[in-house]
């Protein structure tokens, strides 16, 4: 058959609709359910662990107005960090480079300056060569806090010594509250927890029983019968971080690290020393049974 | 296509010729007519300057003039535009301008009179006010006058003869007696070219040469190097003659151009020197070879590299302020919360001047000027109490960048403005000076030239000539000088005498006994003395001996410092206990005397002469006994001023130390003297032997920096009627008189209405003949000192302070502030603002350098390969590729803090402490944390025994580990550490 019309395919989809609605509705009534009714809740469920890494984040730049210049700042700028840290010899320590970016923009003197509505300086825009020397302290939920502590500071100490600025500058603070953003590597050091499949297994089974609890709570509230799950969605997940990047082409875009980049596996990061709860979040439907001895609720 | 029609500024059309094949000069204004952005006529004047450039015999060759423009080229980065100066020097009227159009336009036609026309409408005007060269140089119109006629043709130089050369003969006829001068100055000025112009400049610097005018003579003979190129006048003789001139001035540093010139060409012409004929190039290898060793240039000095403290622990520290916070009873350090006017801090650019002679350190807080003994740490004078400082820096608009502080022998010289003109508008700074022992006010120019108000640092100069330094430097100068200790002993026998008496001459009864120079064996009447054969360095040193007396009734010994000859020697009696000593006419001697009503004493001895027994330092009462028989130690260090002596019973312990301010080389008749012992033992006896002894000369503690002459005073100031106009102001040093004013020119932004931003002060150098100012504002200007004539500017990009309130701020302004540098034959200069370093040949002048740098770099010295610079990187620059060889980023907080070069180091005072870098490759070589870590960095000096930081928070001394190297305590040379 060929359809030949608007009206006719829509007539087609209706029907579809109507029979398939038709069939959930019978199967309610097949299982003893009343249809279209249930009981929604939310199921929270959490387990704890300490963090078994700690990430530090450094950015190394290179700025200047001649490419080569900016490349020159950035190689040296980088091999004095890597340089220090090396001879830290700290055992569970490891350094990765990350996304090694060239940017151009104005220079944050210009940038004032325009906003400022002041003659602009002769300067060019700057080229900006930048990454993230990102130090891993893996292993760690067994050290103990102090030692852990120390070891971090130590990588801080060298890392400004070696002239790494370690989170964001009172400039750049100042600038990011201007534009309403997030100034970039707010947060340089953080407490990771990634190994997370036993943990979520903990605390998916906690949020199921903590969903079915509340159901029937609620149903005996209502003097109902509570049936089986008929649909389960998972509101958060411990470990699933939402991505954004921001990109605003006015602004200057220091250190731009988009995070989808990294492409990173389940983790929870914080920026403290303590016990990181990774927490399961569901919203469960129940069906409600229809009165009736069969269906009676044990 | 239309990339290839030449373009008129002033039109604003492209014209409308066939492209390549248009003659600019058919378009009415053909200097506006530019390919590709650069001018026509421009570079017509460029080639004739060319040719006279070409022509200097002490200039560049061709080739490194052609590698020096491509070099500009290369530098701007793809092509600058027009530097947009917010500074503006004089200007010729249009008038000049179209008439030096107008010649170039009948020079191409050959139209020889109305060319000349064209001239003398521009010698009508006035002398002064700049014409814009190709190269962006502003030169005054006369000059550039000259040079249009040199660079004429052949042709039109011939044109000129028959013009005007009956004039010019007149005027040679007529320059004899008192006219003289005058009459070959005006053939010099208006007539270089005519056939009696070479000879006319000749003659002025042999005039000038026999009156003394050194710098004046030279400048004339090479005018005609310069400019006569057709003048039959050997060019190896006025050479020769320009070298003796400069050889004569003290210039010697100036004479390797010279000497490469004579090399190249002239080196076997005979020239005539006093009466005598010689090879050209022989002379000037002699004038080079009997230059004194210290007229090298001032830029490839190097100071010798210091170790850092090993110690945190502070041997004195001042705090400016503590906790206001009366429950706060831990005393922390508060630093000075700077605002600008609109209350917004401002701190992270902040640092004291300072200024130190060696002896002190003189700070200049806001007005409140103080002093420090260097040694002890103890203020010694202050102008203002500690609640005006308080109130003055912390009150919002408090101008820190206005405030400078030098000394120079007995004087300090600050800008400043006293506290109680602090709501004074506009703000208005004068120059002061002190007396640096006691600060009392000697000089303040708001009394005396009250319509002036002072910018920038001042500079102090040899009157003309000298080598000042800016404040800065002058710090890193003491720093250097005061640090170049020897590492081994001249003399060592700290084994005993038992090898090397060779080297000693012994005198009298004097006898080497198991291993000890015995002066007295215990006979009578005896008198020995030992010295070094040769004369040793006596400016500063260290010495260590040890010594013994058995059987002691009389005399004693002396330690002394003599230039009398290795084989001095005094009597043993002279009526008195002379010890050998009484006699010796050029002679310092310490004495430890066992006889007569001083017995059992020391003191200074000078010239022979022991003191009486009243003024003798008796060891009553520090339990030492010279007769006991115990073996004692004594050290003497000397830092060119005080004679300081420690002695130690090594028995008891015991010790007894004095203190003698002496200038030994003025005593001994020189920097180097015959040192050793004397003893006699009179009518009576003793055994007196000196049991070791070691002996090192240091390098002397530093009055000032030894390149500075302090005759006069340049400093940057603007009328109270006129801010906006920028001016340098000669002040005699002695009498505080205003010599002369020269104005600059004029600020795009009235200084008075900057409240945001910092101001434009100017900065200097002196180098040869020549006093450089970088208004840092877009100008850098060159100056006779001994005229006031400006010579040449040199406009850079540099964007105007922001004035008036800024609505959105995330950061201060951003800048760094340094004087002019001279390296490799180039002035550099880096104006606050500018984002662009440049460089001049000082050969042409011609510019060399145009290079994009971070706008916070400040130039901070050179060696033979790299310009380095600071801010807030320290990076180094290939003098030869002008490439960006090493950057170190460090945390340098404190964007005016200057860091200090030496050989092999850098040394830099940041937030976290004093930074050591290497020179070659940036790599941290070590870093010092000290005491000071609640500051954000600052300046830093060192002495011979200290190394002192001064930052927003404190003044803080750190011993040095003697001057015998840096040891730990296990006497271990201490290896540099990462």
């Amino acid at each position: 058959m060929k359809i030949r019309s608007t009206g006719q395919r829509r007539l087609i989809l209706a029907t579809i609709w109507l029979l398939a609605a038709a069939a959930t509705a019978s199967a309610q009534v097949a299982s003893g359910l009343v249809p279209g009714e249930g009981i929604t809740v939310s199921g929270t469920g959490s387990a704890a662990a300490r963090p078994n890494l700690v990430e530090v984040d450094l950015q190394v730049t290179g700025k200047a107005e001649l490419t080569g210049d900016a490349l020159v700042k950035y190689r040296d700028a980088k091999k004095r960090v890597l340089d220090v840290l090396a001879k830290l010899n700290i055992e569970n320590l490891s350094i990765t480079e990350r996304a090694v970016a060239i940017s151009i923009g104005n220079s944050s003197d210009q940038q004032q300056r325009m906003i400022n509505g002041i003659v602009q300086s002769a300067g060019k825009p700057e080229v900006n060569v930048s990454s993230t020397v990102r130090l891993t302290l893996k292993n760690v939920r067994e050290s103990e806090p102090e030692e852990l502590i120390k070891t971090i500071g130590r990588l801080l100490d060298v890392a400004q010594d070696a002239g790494v600025n370690v989170g964001p500058t009172a400039a750049e603070v100042m600038m990011a509250l201007r534009y309403g953003r997030q100034p970039e590597n707010a947060a340089p050091v953080r407490f990771v927890l990634d190994d997370l499949v036993e943990l979520r297994e903990k605390a998916y089974e906690a949020a199921a029983a903590d969903a079915h609890a509340r159901a029937i709570r609620l149903a005996k509230l209502h003097q109902t019968t509570l049936g089986p799950v008929v649909s389960i969605q998972e509101l958060a997940v411990g470990g699933d971080a939402p991505t954004t990047t921001v990109v605003n082409a006015y602004i200057y875009q220091q250190n731009s690290q988009p995070s989808s980049l990294e492409n990173q596996g389940p983790r929870i990061v914080s920026s403290s020393l303590a016990e990181i709860p990774v927490q399961v979040k569901l919203i469960v439907r129940f069906g409600i049974v229809a009165p009736g001895p069969a269906t009676a609720q044990k | 296509m239309t990339a290839l029609l030449p373009f008129c500024s002033r039109c604003q059309l492209w014209a409308n010729s066939p492209p390549l094949l248009t003659r600019p000069k058919i378009h009415r204004h053909a200097a506006h007519l530019s390919w590709a952005g650069r001018s026509w006529a421009g570079c017509a004047l460029a080639a004739l300057f060319f040719v006279a450039l070409v022509t200097t015999a002490g200039a560049r060759t061709a080739s490194a003039q052609l590698a020096l423009a491509t070099a500009v080229d290369a530098g701007t980065a793809g092509g600058d535009e027009k530097p947009v100066a917010s500074f503006s020097l004089p200007t010729q009227t249009s008038t000049v301008k179209d008439a030096i159009e107008e010649f170039q336009r009948f020079v191409e036609h050959e139209a020889w009179e109305q060319a000349f026309q064209s001239l003398e409408t521009i010698t009508s005007k006035s002398t002064e006010g700049f014409v814009e060269r190709p190269d962006q140089l502003l030169v005054p119109s006369g000059l550039l006058v000259r040079s249009l006629l040199a660079g004429m043709p052949t042709a039109g130089k011939s044109a000129y003869r028959v013009f005007y050369d009956s004039e010019a003969t007149a005027l040679w006829e007529k320059a004899t007696g008192a006219a003289e001068v005058d009459s070959l100055t005006q053939i010099v000025d208006n007539h270089l070219v005519s056939s009696v112009g070479d000879q006319a400049a000749d003659r002025l610097g042999d005039l000038y040469f026999e009156r003394g005018d050194l710098h004046r003579a030279q400048a004339a003979w090479r005018t005609v190097l310069n400019f006569c190129p057709e003048s039959e006048i050997s060019k190896a003789q006025l050479l020769v003659k320009v070298a003796t001139a400069l050889v004569l001035a003290d210039r010697g540093g100036e004479l390797a151009e010279i000497q490469r010139a004579i090399h190249a060409r002239y080196a076997n012409e005979t020239v005539v020197v006093a009466g005598r004929p010689v090879k050209a190039g022989e002379e000037i290898d002699r004038l080079v070879a009997d230059l004194p060793s210290a007229e090298t240039e001032a830029e490839t000095a190097a100071f010798d590299d210091f170790e850092l403290p090993t110690s945190d622990k502070p041997l004195w520290q001042f705090r400016f302020r503590t906790s206001a916070n009366p429950n706060d009873s831990t005393g922390a350090a508060q630093p000075f919360p700077l605002m600008n006017i609109y209350g917004q801090p401002r701190t992270n650019d902040f640092r004291i001047p300072v200024a130190t002679d060696g002896q002190r350190v003189y700070l200049n807080t806001f007005g409140v000027e103080m002093a420090f003994d260097l040694a002890t740490g103890k203020m010694l004078w202050r102008t203002g109490r500690m609640h005006e400082l308080s109130f003055q820096q912390s009150r919002q608009g408090a101008l820190p960048e206005r405030y400078s502080i030098l000394v120079e022998g007995d004087r300090t010289w600050s800008v400043t403005r006293e506290p109680s003109q602090i709501n004074q508008q506009p703000p208005t700074f004068s120059l002061v000076a002190r007396d640096a022992a006691t600060g009392k006010e000697l000089f303040n120019s708001r009394r005396t030239m009250s319509t002036w108000s002072i910018v920038g640092s001042p500079c102090l100069a040899a009157d003309p000539g000298g080598s000042p330094a800016p404040v800065a430097d002058r710090v890193a100068a003491v720093a250097a000088n005061e640090n170049a200790p020897g590492d081994k002993p001249e003399l060592d026998f700290s084994q005993g005498f038992s090898n090397g008496v060779e080297s000693l001459s012994l005198n009298g009864q004097v006898a080497v006994v198991d291993a000890r120079l015995r002066l007295t064996d215990g006979g009578s009447k005896q008198a020995s003395s030992v010295f070094t054969k040769k004369p040793v360095s006596v400016a500063a040193f260290e010495t260590e001996f040890e010594f013994q007396f058995t059987k002691a009734f009389a005399d004693g010994i002396l330690f002394v410092l003599q230039g009398d000859g290795p084989n001095a020697i005094g009597g043993w009696n002279n009526g008195r206990n002379g010890i050998s000593f009484e006699g010796i006419g050029k002679s310092v001697g310490v004495k430890f005397d066992i006889y007569g009503p001083d017995a059992n004493s020391t003191g200074l001895c000078l010239d022979g002469v022991r003191p009486t027994a009243d003024s003798a330092i008796s060891f009553k009462g520090s339990q030492i006994d010279l007769k006991s028989g115990h073996v004692f130690r004594v050290r003497m260090t000397y830092d060119g001023e005080n004679l300081q002596v420690k002695i130690t019973d090594n028995e008891s312990k015991a010790s007894h130390t004095a203190s003698y301010p002496v200038d030994i080389a003025n005593h001994v008749g020189g920097p180097q003297a015959h040192i050793g012992f004397t003893g006699s033992s009179g009518l009576l006896t003793a055994v007196q032997d000196v049991l070791r002894w070691t002996y090192t000369p240091r390098a002397p503690r530093t009055k000032a920096p030894p390149q500075t002459g302090g005759d006069v005073v340049y400093v940057g100031a603007c009328r109270s009627n006129k801010s906006a106009e920028l001016s340098v102001l000669e002040i005699d040093a002695r009498s505080f008189k205003l010599k002369r004013s020269v104005t600059l020119g004029t600020h795009a932004v009235d200084p008075n209405q900057v409240y945001f931003d910092r101001v434009s002060e100017p900065t200097f150098a002196v180098h040869r003949d020549r006093l450089y100012v970088d208004t840092h504002a877009g100008a850098l200007v060159a100056l006779r000192p001994e005229t006031a004539a400006i010579e040449w500017g040199f406009l850079y990009e540099s964007p105007p302070p922001q004035s008036g309130y800024p609505s959105s701020m995330y950061q201060p302004p951003r800048f760094g502030v340094s004087g002019p540098l001279v390296a490799g034959g180039l002035l550099f200069a880096k104006g606050m603002r500018s984002p662009r370093m440049i460089a001049l040949d000082l050969g042409g002048p011609t510019p060399g350098w145009r290079r994009p740098i971070d706008v916070t770099a400040v130039l901070v010295g050179a060696d033979d390969e790299f310009l380095y610079t600071g801010g807030e990187e320290l990076a180094a620059y290939d003098l030869q590729t002008q490439e960006l060889v090493w950057s170190t980023q460090l945390p340098i907080s404190a964007g005016w803090s200057v860091p200090v070069l030496t050989k092999t180091r850098i040394y830099q005072f940041t937030s976290r402490g004093v930074y050591q870098v290497d020179k070659r490759t940036g790599q941290v070589v070590r870093l010092f944390r000290g005491a000071d870590l609640d500051a954000l960095g600052g300046s830093l000096f060192v002495t011979p025994t200290a190394l002192v930081t001064v930052s927003n928070v404190a003044v803080t001394a750190y011993p040095l580990d003697g001057q015998a190297g840096n040891h730990d305590t296990n006497g271990e040379e201490l290896s540099a550490k990462p």
